[in-house]
C-alpha cells in the first residue's frame, strides 16, 4: 500500500499568488485602489509647497492660490472614492478566508491521516479561525508593496530635488527601523505562536467542556472547570500582551525615528530658510512628505511582522492540509452554494464476490493495533469480528475502510488488489456506520441522504429498515423533524438507528458496522438484523458486535486478540 | 438591541476593577496628546522665528521639538502595555463569566449552541471586545483631547476658525454616526452566520469518518459552502456599509482643511496671521485628520464590538430553568432511596414524555431499568441528576424533594456514568477528578486498578501525569467507559446512576467490571440502565418502562419467576 504522500511546507508567497488567482477580478479591483491611494497621498505635500511659496513671496494672494485650495478639495473627493475602493480589499480577505477554509475542510474529508487532526476539533476550529484569518489578511502583501515602490520613489526624487543633504537624513530612520525589526524577527514568531497556542488551549477547552457537559454537571465539577479555565486564560493574557506590546513597539518605531528626523531637520535649516534658499513652501513639502514617508516605513516593519506572523499561521495550517498539496488550500472554487460536485459514483467491482485481507497491520502509537490479521469475507455473508477492547477491532474496520493507513498487508476486493481503500471503499460498493456515529445540524431526512439523490421515498425506505419509522412517527416533523447540533434531540438509540439508515440509504454492496447495538435495546436491534437482511438479501455485512443474537446469526465469526485472529467461527 | 448606555454601563462594571490601572493609561495618553498638539505649535513658531532671524529661539523651538519627539515612543509604548493589560484583564473576567453562565445552564443549552458555537460566544465575541477595549478606548480619548486642543487654538487666532472647523467636527461626528445603528445590525447577522459557519465546520471535522465512508463529501463541502457563503455575502453587505461611511468622514475633512485655509489666507492678506501662523493653522486642520481618521477607522470596531456585545449579553440572558436554592435541606447520608411519584415530564418541541410515573426503591438496592428505545429511561437518570424538574409531582431522594436539596451535596451523593463518554485534553489524573486535588495518588490508582485499567496505566509514559490525546483518541470506546467508571469510584457516591454504561464493552472486560462495580455497589443504591441481560442479571430490581409509563417494577426474582410478566418475555427475546 502506498504511503501517505510527504506534503510540501506550506510557503508564503504561493498562498498569496493562489489567492489572487482564485479571485482575480477582486483582487485587480482591490490593487487599483491600494495603488490609487498611494500616488493621491502624494498629492497635498505638493499643493502646500506652491500655496505657501505663493503667499510667502509678498504678492496679495491671487486667483491662484485659490486654486490651489480647490485642488487640494478636489484631493479630499479623490480619497472618498478610494476609500470606497478599500471595501473591496476587506471583502478579498473574507471571501479569502472562507475559500481557505472550504479548501481545508475538503482535505481533511478525502485524506484519512493517522494522525488526525492536531488536537481537537474545537482547537482546529480555532487555527480554521485565526490562523486562516492571518493568511488571507497577509493578501495585502500582495497588493501594497508596488504602490508603495513607486510612491517612495517619486518622494525622495521630489525631495531631492529640493535638497539632497536633508533626504539624506529622510531615509536613515527607514534603515534604522528595519534593522531594528529583523533584529527583533525570532522573537515576533515565538511571541505570536505562543500567543496563538495559548488562544487555541481555551477554545480547545471551551469544545471540550461542553462536550463533556453532562459528566461535568454530573460530577458537579463546573467550580473545578472553571479554575482551569481561568488559569487557561491567565496563561494566555502573559503570552498576548508580550506580543501585543513587541508588535507595538515595531509598528511605531519608524513614525518615532521620523520625528526626530524632523527634529534634525529644524536643527539644519534655519539659515538656508532665513535667506531663502530652503522656502516655507519646501519646508511644508518636506514635513508632509516625512510623515507619509514614516508611515510608510512603518508598513515595512508591519509587513516585516506581518509575514512572521503568516509563516506561524501557516505552520498552524499544514497539518489540517492532511498532507495535501500546498496549492490544495488556495484552489479556485465559486464561494457560491450549488456547484460542488457530488461525490462520483463508481460501479466497478460491483457484484461483491469477496472481500479478503492479508497481513493487515496498523501499529497505534501506543503500541496497540493490528498485528497481521487475514480475513475472507464472502459476498453476501454475515460477518461479525468480536473480541476485547483493545483487541483492534475497530482499528481492523478502520484498515479496510482507508479510514487508517495500514501500514503492511493488502486488502482484495474480488480477487483484485486494493490500492487505495480510502477511495474505493465508498459507495456504491461500500458504506460504514462508525462506533460513535456523528450526525449534522439538519433533518432526519438529510442526515440519511447527505445529498445522495432519492428524496424522502429513499430516505423512508432507509428509515423502515434501520427499526426507525415509528420513532419518526412521533417526532414533530417526521423525516423534516431538525435533529439538533450533533443530533443531540434524539435519544442515543434513535441517533444510531438514523446513522444506521444513512448507511442504509447509500445501497451500497458491503455494509459495516462498528458495534450498532451500543445504544439499542435487544428487540430493536434483532428487528434491525432482521430487516436488513430481509430488505437487502444481497448485501455483504461485516459488523463488530459481542451480542449473542448476533453472532448466532453469524455465517462466520472472528475473534480478535491482541491484534491477531484468536479465533475463526466457520461458516455454518 | 441595547441603548449605548447600557451597553456603557455593561462594560464599565467590568472595567471597574482596572481603575488605578485606567487612571495611569489617562495621564499617559493626555501626555501623548499634549506632545501631538505641541508638534505644530512648535513649527510655527520656528517659520515665524527663522523670517524674524532670532537664533536663540529657534534653537529653542527645535531643542524643544526634539524632545516631544522623544517622549512619544515612551509614552505609546506604556500605553500599549497598559491597554493590552486592562483589556484583557477585564475580557478575561467577561470569558470566565462567560463560561461559568454556561456551565449554570440545563444540558439543553447545547442544542441551541453547539460546543463550536459556544467558542465563538465565550472566545470569539469577547475576543473583538478585546480589541475595541485595548484599542479604541484609547484612541477615542486621545482623539477627543487632540480636537479640543485644535479647537481652542484655532478659536484664539481667530474665532472664525474656531467656528469653522467645530462645524466640520460636528459634520464628521453626524457622517461616521448616522450609519451606525443599521451596521452594528449587519455586523450582527454577519457574527451570526459567521458561528453558525463554525459550528457547521467542527461538526463535519467531528464527523470526517462518516462523511468519508458513506462517500457524501461532497455534500458535507455543499453544507459548508452555504455557510461560508452566508457569512461571506453578510460581511459584505456590512463592510460596504462601513466604507461609505469612513468615505465620507475622509472627503470632510479634506474639505475642512481646505476652508480653513480660505479663511487663512483672506486673513493672511489683511496682514492679521503671518505665514507660520498660516502653517499652524493648515498642520492643526491636518491635526484633526489623524483623530477623527483614527474614529473612522475604529467605527467598524466600534460596530463588530457593538454586535458582539450584543451577542454577548444574548448570551448571559439564558437563565436555567432548574434553580438551586439558597437555603438547601440536607439530604441524609448513605444507601439513598429513591422515591419518584407521580411524575409527569415533556421536552420542549419532542413527543418524548413521563407520564404519571411513580416507584420507590429501598436504600442499598439495585434497579435495572429496562425499556425500548425513547421508553424515557434517560429522561429519568436525568431528573433522578436534577438535569432537569418534573413538571408534575416530586422526585426524592432519602425523603427529601430534589428542589429543596443544596447541589454541592447532590453531586457528592449522587455519581453519575454517562451514555457516551468524553474525555478531556487533560492528564489521566485530571480525567479521573476532572481537575479535583482532594483525592491522594494512591487512592487514584486503587479506583484504576479496581475497574481494572491498571495495566493500561502501567503502559503509559507518565503514569497518571501521561496526557490524554484530545477527544480521546488514545483510548477504545471501552477503556473510555472503564475510566468514566473509575471516575464514579472515585466520589464514593450513595447513588450510582449508570446511563448504558456497559454497552460498548466485550464480555470480557465487562465481567471484570462488574465484579468491579459489585464492590462498589456495596452499601449503595443503583439506578442502572441497561440493554445487555448480562447486566440485567446482576440487580435487585427491575423496572420495566413503556412510552413514559411504568409497565413493570418488582424484585427480579420475582418478575422472573413470573412467565406472564413483561420482564420475562424480555428475558425470552419476545417483546
Amino acid at each position: 500500500m502506498a504511503p501517505a504522500s510527504r506534503s510540501e511546507t506550506l510557503r508564503a508567497l504561493p498562498v498569496l499568488v493562489g489567492l489572487a488567482r482564485a479571485r482575480p477580478l477582486h483582487f485587480l479591483g482591490s490593487s487599483l485602489g491600494v495603488f490609487a491611494n498611494y500616488l493621491l497621498i502624494l498629492l497635498p505635500g505638493l499643493i502646500m509647497q506652491a500655496y505657501f511659496n505663493d503667499i510667502s513671496d509678498g504678492r496679495p494672494a491671487g486667483a491662484n492660490v485659490y486654486t490651489l485650495i480647490a485642488l487640494l478639495a478636489a484631493v479630499a473627493v479623490g480619497n472618498g472614492i478610494q476609500g470606497m475602493a478599500s471595501a473591496l480589499e476587506m471583502t478579498l480577505r473574507m471571501a479569502a478566508s472562507v475559500l481557505i477554509r472550504r479548501n481545508l475542510l475538503t482535505q481533511v474529508l478525502h485524506r484519512p491521516t493517522a494522525r488526525g487532526l492536531p488536537g481537537s476539533t474545537g482547537e482546529a476550529i480555532g487555527r480554521l479561525r485565526d490562523d486562516v484569518q492571518a493568511a488571507s489578511e497577509a493578501l495585502t502583501f500582495a497588493m501594497d508593496p508596488m504602490g508603495m515602490v513607486v510612491m517612495v520613489v517619486i518622494a525622495v526624487v521630489t525631495l531631492a530635488r529640493v535638497s539632497v543633504l536633508i533626504t539624506v537624513i529622510v531615509v536613515l530612520p527607514s534603515l534604522a527601523a528595519m534593522l531594528m525589526v529583523n533584529v527583533l524577527r525570532r522573537r515576533i514568531s515565538s511571541f505570536r505562536e505562543a500567543a496563538q497556542q495559548s488562544g487555541a488551549d481555551v477554545t480547545g477547552m471551551i469544545s471540550e467542556t461542553f462536550s463533556a457537559f453532562a459528566t461535568i454537571k454530573g460530577a458537579g465539577a463546573e467550580e473545578r472547570i472553571a479554575e482551569h479555565f481561568t488559569d487557561l486564560c491567565a496563561h494566555r493574557l502573559r503570552a498576548v500582551r508580550r506580543d501585543t506590546v513587541l508588535t507595538q513597539v515595531i509598528d511605531s518605531m519608524a513614525v518615532n525615528l521620523s520625528n526626530i528626523a524632523v527634529g534634525c531637520i529644524l536643527l539644519l535649516v534655519p539659515r538656508a530658510l532665513h535667506q531663502g534658499s530652503f522656502t516655507v513652501g519646501d519646508f511644508a513639502l518636506f514635513i508632509s512628505y516625512l510623515t507619509q514617508l514614516a508611515t510608510v516605513t512603518g508598513y515595512v516593519g508591519e509587513y516585516s511582522v506581518i509575514y512572521r506572523q503568516l509563516m506561524v499561521s501557516l505552520r498552524r495550517l499544514q497539518p489540517l492540509l492532511s498532507g495535501g498539496p500546498g496549492s490544495a488550500m488556495v484552489e479556485p472554487h465559486s464561494l457560491k452554494p450549488g456547484r460542488t460536485r457530488p461525490d462520483a459514483e463508481d460501479v466497478s467491482g460491483l457484484p461483491l464476490r469477496s472481500l479478503s485481507a492479508r497481513g493487515l497491520t496498523h501499529v497505534h502509537p501506543g503500541g496497540r493495533g493490528l498485528l497481521g490479521v487475514d480475513l475472507e469475507v464472502p459476498g453476501g455473508s454475515l460477518t461479525v469480528v468480536t473480541g476485547r477492547i483493545g483487541s483492534g477491532k475497530t482499528t481492523l474496520l478502520r484498515c479496510l475502510l482507508g479510514l487508517l493507513p495500514a501500514q503492511e498487508g493488502e486488502i482484495r476486493w474480488n480477487g483484485e488488489p486494493v490500492e487505495h481503500p480510502d477511495r474505493w471503499m465508498v459507495p456504491p460498493r461500500c458504506a460504514f456506520t462508525p462506533q460513535v456515529p456523528r450526525l449534522f445540524t439538519a433533518s432526519v431526512e438529510e442526515n440519511i441522504l447527505m445529498g445522495r439523490p432519492g428524496g424522502q421515498a429513499l430516505a423512508m425506505e432507509a428509515a423502515r429498515t434501520a427499526v426507525l419509522a415509528s420513532d419518526l412517527e412521533q417526532l414533530d416533523q417526521g423525516l423534516e423533524t431538525a435533529v439538533g447540533p450533533r443530533g443531540m434531540r434524539l435519544s442515543g438509540g434513535q441517533l444510531q438507528r438514523v446513522a444506521a439508515a444513512r448507511m442504509i440509504a447509500r445501497g451500497a454492496a458491503l455494509m459495516v458496522f462498528d458495534d450498532l447495538s451500543s445504544a439499542l435495546d435487544t428487540v430493536t436491534e434483532a428487528e434491525l438484523w432482521r430487516r436488513l437482511r430481509a430488505d437487502h438479501p444481497e448485501a455483504t455485512l461485516l459488523a463488530v458486535s459481542h451480542r449473542p443474537a448476533v453472532l448466532e446469526l453469524a455465517d462466520q465469526v472472528i475473534r480478535l486478540e491482541n491484534g491477531r485472529v484468536a479465533d475463526r467461527g466457520g461458516m455454518t | 438591541m441595547s441603548t449605548l448606555r447600557e451597553q456603557v454601563v455593561f462594560l464599565w462594571t467590568r472595567l471597574r476593577r482596572q481603575r488605578p490601572a485606567l487612571v495611569l493609561l489617562a495621564l499617559l495618553v493626555a501626555g501623548g496628546a499634549a506632545a501631538s498638539l505641541a508638534g505644530p505649535v512648535l513649527l510655527s513658531q520656528y517659520i515665524n522665528d527663522t523670517e524674524v532671524g532670532l537664533t536663540t529661539q529657534i534653537t529653542l523651538a527645535a531643542s524643544l521639538y526634539l524632545l516631544t519627539a522623544f517622549a512619544l515612543p515612551v509614552l505609546s509604548v506604556g500605553e500599549s502595555w497598559l491597554a493590552t493589560l486592562i483589556a484583557w484583564r477585564s475580557t478575561n473576567q467577561l470569558r470566565l463569566e462567560l463560561f461559568r453562565h454556561c456551565l449554570e445552564q440545563d444540558l439543553d443549552l447545547l442544542e441551541r449552541q453547539p460546543p463550536g458555537a459556544l467558542i465563538t460566544r465565550i472566545d470569539g465575541d469577547v475576543d473583538m471586545l478585546a480589541e475595541f477595549l485595548s484599542t479604541f478606548v484609547v484612541r477615542l480619548v486621545t482623539s477627543a483631547l487632540i480636537l479640543a486642543g485644535v479647537l481652542v487654538v484655532l478659536a484664539r487666532i481667530d474665532w472664525r476658525l474656531g467656528v469653522l472647523m467645530a462645524v466640520f467636527i460636528v459634520l464628521c461626528a453626524v457622517a461616521l454616526q448616522a450609519p451606525r445603528g443599521p451596521a452594528q445590525r449587519l455586523w450582527h447577522a454577519h457574527r451570526s452566520a459567521s458561528a453558525d459557519e463554525f459550528g457547521t465546520a467542527e461538526e463535519l471535522l467531528g464527523g470526517t469518518d462518516d462523511v468519508r465512508a458513506n462517500g457524501a463529501t461532497g455534500w458535507a463541502i455543499e453544507t459548508y459552502v452555504r455557510r461560508g457563503w452566508a457569512t461571506y455575502t453578510a460581511g459584505r453587505r456590512a463592510q460596504f456599509l462601513a466604507s461609505a461611511s469612513w468615505a465620507s468622514a475622509q472627503i470632510l475633512y479634506g474639505w475642512a482643511t481646505a476652508a480653513c485655509l480660505v479663511v487663512a489666507t483672506w486673513l493672511f492678506d489683511r496682514h492679521a496671521l503671518t505665514v507660520g501662523t498660516v502653517y499652524l493653522v493648515f498642520a492643526y486642520a491636518g491635526a484633526i485628520q489623524t483623530p477623527l481618521q483614527a474614529v473612522s477607522r475604529q467605527l467598524q470596531l466600534l460596530q463588530t464590538a457593538g454586535a458582539a456585545l450584543a451577542r454577548t449579553r444574548e448570551l448571559l440572558a439564558e437563565r436555567p430553568r432548574v434553580s438551586w436554592p439558597e437555603v438547601s435541606r440536607p439530604v441524609p447520608e448513605g444507601p439513598v432511596e429513591i422515591r419518584v411519584e407521580s411524575v409527569g415530564y415533556r421536552y420542549p418541541d419532542s413527543a418524548e414524555t413521563l407520564r404519571d410515573v411513580s416507584f420507590r426503591v429501598a436504600p442499598g438496592r439495585r434497579v435495572g431499568v429496562v425499556g425500548r428505545t425513547g421508553s424515557g429511561k434517560t429522561t429519568v437518570a436525568r431528573l433522578l441528576l436534577r438535569f432537569q424538574d418534573p413538571d408534575r409531582g416530586a422526585v426524592r431522594l432519602n425523603g427529601v424533594d430534589l428542589r429543596q436539596a443544596g447541589r454541592d451535596q447532590l453531586r457528592r451523593l449522587v455519581a453519575y456514568v454517562p451514555q457516551e463518554v468524553q474525555l478531556l485534553h487533560a492528564s489521566v489524573r485530571d480525567n479521573l477528578t476532572l481537575f479535583g486535588r482532594s483525592a491522594s495518588d494512591r487512592r487514584l490508582l486503587e479506583v484504576l486498578d479496581s475497574v481494572g485499567l491498571s495495566d493500561w496505566l502501567a503502559s503509559l509514559p507518565q503514569g497518571l501525569d501521561t496526557p490524554l490525546a484530545p477527544g480521546g483518541r488514545d483510548l477504545s470506546a471501552g477503556q473510555a467507559q472503564l475510566l468514566a467508571a473509575a471516575r464514579a469510584f472515585l466520589v464514593d457516591p450513595g447513588l450510582l446512576v449508570l446511563d448504558e454504561a456497559s454497552s460498548r464493552i466485550d464480555p470480557a472486560t465487562e465481567r471484570r467490571l462488574q465484579a468491579a462495580f459489585d464492590r462498589l455497589f456495596e452499601g449503595r443504591t443503583a439506578f442502572i440502565i441497561a440493554h445487555r441481560l448480562a447486566t440485567v442479571r446482576h440487580v435487585d430490581d427491575i423496572l420495566v418502562l413503556d412510552r413514559g409509563r411504568v409497565v413493570e417494577f418488582g424484585p427480579r426474582e420475582e418478575l422472573e419467576g413470573d412467565p406472564g410478566s413483561r420482564f420475562a418475555a424480555i428475558l425470552r427475546g419476545e417483546r
